[in-house]
């Protein structure tokens, strides 16, 4: 019972998360996200706010060096 | 999202290629493609440039996700890789001084003005209605000649890769986007030692 309960309160999402090592700043997923969620920290590496992404993975198919992935987001 | 005006930076990379072709000597106008990312990055420690700014890098976002222009399959791993990178800068850069040097021969006058565009550091294209012997010093026109090839090469190295890849497969490799990468990484690093 106390199982179930815990199924109702977690909502399940995805989010996008950048690996920073391969990633070269180019800013594509600045442009292609709708959510402004995606920044770049100091000209390094991109940044992707965990609290505004939905997931969409928009930002994911246009990355060129494809170093973009969704991740499963178990708790919100 | 609302359009600003950088969002049409893009028409200027073409216009870049037009006047070029009608007079070498705006060739010279690459110039400011060639500082403006090395200013941001070194001043501001950012890559304003390629985020925002850059001509080429939309114009192949342009073609290839709203025109359509791209097969959009996953650039390959080692183009993205940092040796082939960074290989790819010190290359660019040795054909930038050799360009160089080939201006500085001309001016001193070892060596004579060449009317010719060369794509791919090989093939030589006739492009002498683009120019009229004489309006300027010689290194002046030769330098046009050679950034013009520089920028016309790289384009199409770009065009190419958009084509096989993802829009923006350029950037990845990009030499600018590599310097000034690499100037962000040793400002943000010098800053990290600091706090």
């Amino acid at each position: 019972m106390a199982f179930a309960m815990e199924v109702t309160l977690v909502k399940s999402k995805k989010n996008a998360i950048v690996d920073k090592k391969r990633c070269v700043a180019c800013g594509e997923c600045i442009i292609s996200c709708r959510k402004n969620a995606v920044s770049i920290n100091a000209g390094c590496f991109a940044v992707v706010d965990a609290n505004i992404c939905v997931g969409c993975g928009l930002c994911s198919r246009s990355c060129p060096v494809g170093c973009i992935t969704l991740i499963e987001q178990e708790e919100v | 999202m609302r359009k600003k005006w950088y969002d049409y930076l893009w028409i200027w990379s073409i216009l870049y290629f037009t006047l070029g072709f009608f007079n070498i000597l705006f060739a010279w106008l690459g110039m400011i493609d060639f500082l403006v990312p090395l200013i941001f990055a070194a001043v501001g420690g950012n890559k304003g440039f390629c985020n925002h700014y850059c001509g080429r890098g939309q114009l192949f976002r342009k073609m290839g996700s709203e025109w359509k222009c791209s097969r959009n399959k996953p650039t390959p791993a080692w183009m993205s890789s940092r040796w082939f990178r960074y290989g790819f800068l010190v290359f660019f850069l040795t054909m930038f001084g050799n360009m160089v040097f080939q201006t500085y021969l001309v001016g001193a006058g070892a060596a004579s003005l060449k009317e010719a565009v060369k794509l791919f550091w090989t093939f030589k294209i006739p492009w002498d209605w683009a120019y009229s012997a004489g309006t300027v010093s010689d290194w002046i026109a030769q330098f046009s000649f050679g950034f013009y090839s520089l920028m016309l090469t790289s384009t199409l190295i770009g065009l190419i890769v958009m084509f096989l890849y993802k829009p923006r497969s350029w950037c990845t490799f990009c030499p600018m986007g590599t310097m000034t990468q690499g100037l962000c990484k040793i400002k943000q690093h010098g800053k990290d030692i600091k706090q």
